[in-house]
């Protein structure tokens, strides 16, 4: 009997060496890039210092400068929104944020749902880029159930292979060893300290006129979609906090136009807080010959006027922390000051653009 | 379902887990049910073709023991000149109904396997003779119908010769067909070897189980650390090897050697080391073969049972048949006593050997192959007396480990020769890589063909690595010391962590799998 606990014993520690060193050796293993790393500037914030988390896709990350905010509003926030990441990823992203901090207010971008939805009656969807967006997304996360849950559902279509090997980013990332050099690893070790605060404007103008679009009957919000809207709300108070969904200004076909019409429609009729900022464009001072940097985003200049409206909205509407702790303070004045530094770089950058947009436009009138 | 993947781990560790619950005498059926959803994994209707064959087998087995036990009951009392008689009756009933089953099982094979290239080639014959040719057709082939056929015919055969009973519980011997372990690549087993060990209780083992594992391991590391990141180049440079000329060959070739042996006996090292948990013990169907020094030796420590079984059903009964007792004695008639005899044992060597080329894919290539070890066996067998009177004539000493290691290295390379005739696609790229390889001096940057310089690296250390536990294999088992895991098992707690995380940590960090990745068996196309 004693040899029989003795072995059992003995199996269990080898395994669970076994899974803290691959589980170690995983972070190791994670491309180095910035998407990659939204999870670890989250870690990285103290506990409980950050009063609005904004999530969704490069529909919600151009759109909204941390710094900024706190600039004008000692608002602190963090962003877990990657490029092309799902609306579908928006439920474990509340849970996963809330292990470490309590934020008052969930800001969850729409626009990818929009996107999808109108992608899907086109017959244009393609699973790739979502596919990677989610793996991307759950391999940044700590290894806990939410992981293991965010992989098992963001991936229920695809093989039990390839849901593992999301959940270990070592089995996704091995072949990186490649790539290994001292330099590598030194900056995978030490947590990355997040100085700009998520922030992640650029410069580039594309003149667009304002967009008239019409209403297709072809599209509609489906039910799955507005299941796909409760849940997140039910999330969000299950973990205490407000959800404020969010559509950002953008050039809309007709298709996109009417879904988003139809999404409002329902937000109004189920009483959740939604705020399109397309109807506060004359409000925001929007231009659409220089503040957008292609038809889906704004850049540096059109993102200050967002965040300037939602950052107003914010403090009017929801009841924020009135102060933070000296800790947090100090290091969002910080990051304010660099990110005051880089705006103004690319504010310069913007302002040539502008010009070159303009000779550009005129010479080919 | 791939013994690489994790589902078949996950398969595997429900199946234990389910077999070690169910008391002993229903264990078996706990293996039936886990083997046919492993089978059906792969295609439903190729699970129907296997039960269907396994069926008329079966029915074929119990009419050869109805025959047995009647001559049996016959010779019960008879005297010397009536039993002849007797006998020879009853086995000509009996080969009757074994060449039945004979033909069923071969016509399986040759329809699935063979037929698309009898097609092709008769279109070509037809086409000579501006004749109109026949549609052709690819058939895909159910999973393993080359080795649980050959284990069906090895069962028949065994029965007819009167050195097996047949298994008389259907459910019982398509158990011994299905097992999930050997059905996709082998061993081929014996049923007389296999039978009794899978319809025995078994108490869990927890010996068993962790050398089990750690076999399983071995076999993982060999398959997706070496053999799978060597394909990288070697699939560059045969994959189109009209691209390229020179001493390129003979390096995939040596490669390609390492990588087809890690290949095959990684997934060897993987089903035995899954049977093990069960307290089944497979054959082993790999013995160090490239520490040969002679092919013959080679292909008694490579892919043993198919050799064992291409010896005892094929050259066997064909050496020692009335045609080839009669082509022997004309052969001394007319060409002298050495090289009628000659003939007389290179003929059937020819003949296992065309045979196992088909084997192994019915194109000319692999035909080809088979040909080229048959001649160079038949040619040992001829110059094995001359050639050792002429060492003894020059006074060399056999013994010595340099003499010992030019054999092996002579007999490597000769591997190697056949492998590149087999990699050609077609017999024309063959024939051209090997004249290239000698005549055309090109050189290049082998870190551009796949594997980069850090690819190379691991490759080559992995190759010490399995070099230096080769050798240990080999030493002990010569010594009687068993094996590297019961060695394994005696040292310390520390050493064995030590080297079972390094071993998983290696495979997890240096294997060449995930999705996406085609990590595929290069047997499983057998």
């Amino acid at each position: 009997m004693k040899t029989i606990i003795k072995r059992i014993i003995g199996s269990i520690a080898f395994f669970a060496v076994l899974l803290s060193i691959l589980i170690s050796m995983g972070q190791l293993f994670v491309p180095n890039e910035r998407f990659y790393d939204l999870w670890e500037k989250y870690y990285s914030e103290p506990r409980n210092s950050i009063d609005v988390v904004f999530i969704g896709s490069s529909a919600m990350y151009r759109y909204w400068i941390p710094p900024q905010a706190y600039e004008e509003g000692k608002l602190t926030s963090a962003m877990i929104a990657g490029t092309g990441q799902p609306y579908e990823a928006t439920v474990h992203v509340i849970e996963e944020t809330a292990k470490t901090q309590n934020p008052t207010v969930y800001v969850v971008e729409v626009r990818k749902l929009i996107k999808s939805r109108c992608q899907l009656i086109d017959g244009t969807y393609d699973t790739t880029e979502p596919d990677y967006a989610n793996g991307r997304m759950i391999s940044g996360m700590k290894p806990s159930l939410t992981r293991f849950r965010a992989a098992a559902d963001l991936m229920s279509g695809k093989g039990l292979s390839y849901r593992i090997e999301w959940m270990f980013p070592i089995l996704k990332f091995h072949d990186n060893v490649f790539e290994f050099s001292p330099d590598v690893i030194l900056k995978r070790i030490p947590r990355v300290t997040n100085i700009y605060k998520y922030a992640a404007q650029i410069s580039v103008v594309t003149p667009f006129q304002e967009p008239q679009p019409e209403l297709d009957a072809n599209y509609a919000l489906t039910q799955e979609d507005k299941e796909a809207l409760d849940t997140v709300v039910r999330k969000a108070e299950a973990v205490g906090a407000k959800v404020l969904f969010l559509s950002t200004p953008f050039i809309p076909k007709d298709s996109a136009f009417t879904v988003q019409t139809q999404l409002a429609e329902y937000m109004a009729e189920k009483g959740y807080d939604y705020l399109n900022l397309q109807d506060y464009t004359d409000e925001m001072e929007i231009d659409f010959a220089t503040d957008f940097y292609n038809a889906d985003h704004f850049n540096i200049n059109g993102a200050q006027k967002s965040t300037h409206f939602v950052t107003e909205y914010l403090l009017e509407n929801y009841h924020l922390p009135d102060t933070h702790s000296a800790e947090v303070q100090t290091q969002w004045r910080k990051a304010s000051k660099k990110w005051q530094k880089k705006s103004a770089t690319l504010m310069e950058q913007w302002a040539e653009n502008v010009e070159k947009a303009r000779e550009s436009q005129a010479e080919s009138e | 379902m791939s013994v690489i993947t994790y589902g078949f781990l996950l398969f595997l560790a429900v199946s234990l887990t389910l077999y070690y619950i169910v008391p002993g005498k229903l264990q078996w059926l706990v293996l039936l049910c886990a083997s046919i959803f492993f089978y059906a994994m792969a295609g439903v209707e190729y699970l129907a073709i296997a039960v269907g064959t396994a069926l008329a087998v079966y029915a074929c087995s119990l009419l050869l023991q109805k025959n047995l036990d009647e001559q049996a009951k016959r010779l019960e009392g008879a005297d010397r000149k009536a039993a002849r008689v007797i006998r020879a009756e009853m086995k000509d009933k009996r080969r009757r109904v074994l060449q039945v089953g004979l033909v069923f099982i071969i016509g399986l094979m040759v329809l699935f396997k063979g037929s698309s290239f009898l097609v092709r080639n008769l279109n070509k014959l037809l086409g000579i003779f501006s004749l109109q040719g026949i549609p052709n057709w690819k058939l895909i082939a159910p999973l393993g119908i080359s080795f649980y056929s050959f284990m069906m015919i090895s069962y028949l055969m065994n029965i007819y010769n009167g050195k097996l009973s047949a298994e008389k519980n259907f459910l019982r011997y398509l158990t011994f067909v299905l097992y999930f372990p050997h059905i996709t690549q082998g061993p081929i087993a014996d049923y007389a070897n296999v039978a009794p060990q899978l319809f025995s209780g078994h108490r869990f083992d927890y010996d068993a189980l962790r050398k089990g594992a750690w076999l399983m391991l071995w076999g993982f590391f060999k398959k997706l650390v070496i053999a799978d990141r060597m394909s990288l180049f070697v699939t560059t440079v045969f994959g189109s090897s009209s691209s390229y000329a020179g001493p390129i060959f003979l390096f995939a070739g040596i490669v390609y050697s390492i990588q087809i042996y890690c290949d095959f006996s990684g997934c060897m090292d993987i089903v035995r080391g899954a049977s093990e948990c069960f307290g089944i013990t497979l054959q082993e169907n790999f013995r160090r073969p490239y520490f040969s020094e002679t092919l013959p030796e080679f292909w008694r420590r490579w892919h043993i049972t198919l050799g064992a079984f291409f010896r005892e059903f094929v050259f066997y009964p064909v050496s020692t048949s009335k045609v080839f007792l009669n082509l022997n004695a004309l052969g001394r008639k007319y060409f002298g006593n050495e090289t009628g005899r000659n003939i007389a044992s290179c003929l059937p060597i020819l003949c296992v050997w065309f045979l196992t080329g088909i084997w192994h894919g019915a194109t000319w290539n692999f035909i080809g192959w088979g040909l080229y070890h048959g001649v160079l066996i038949c040619l040992s067998t001829i110059f094995e007396q001359p050639l050792a009177n002429l060492t003894a004539r020059l006074k060399l000493n056999t013994t010595t480990f340099s003499w010992r290691l030019f054999r092996m290295l002579r007999t490597f390379l000769l591997c190697v020769i056949g492998r590149i005739i087999s990699m050609g696609n077609g017999i024309r790229a063959s024939l051209y890589m090997l004249k290239s390889m000698v005549t055309q001096p090109e050189l290049y940057n082998i870190w551009d063909l796949g594997l980069n310089s850090r690819g190379w690296s691991l490759v080559l250390l992995c190759c010490i690595l399995l070099l230096a536990v080769s050798i240990a294999q080999e030493y002990r088992e010569n010594r009687g010391d068993g094996t590297i895991r019961d060695w394994l098992a005696q040292q310390g707690l520390w050493l064995r962590w030590i080297v079972l995380l390094t071993g998983l940590l290696a495979v997890f960090t240096f294997g060449v799998y995930g999705s996406g990745v085609g990590a595929a068996f290069i047997y499983e196309q057998f």
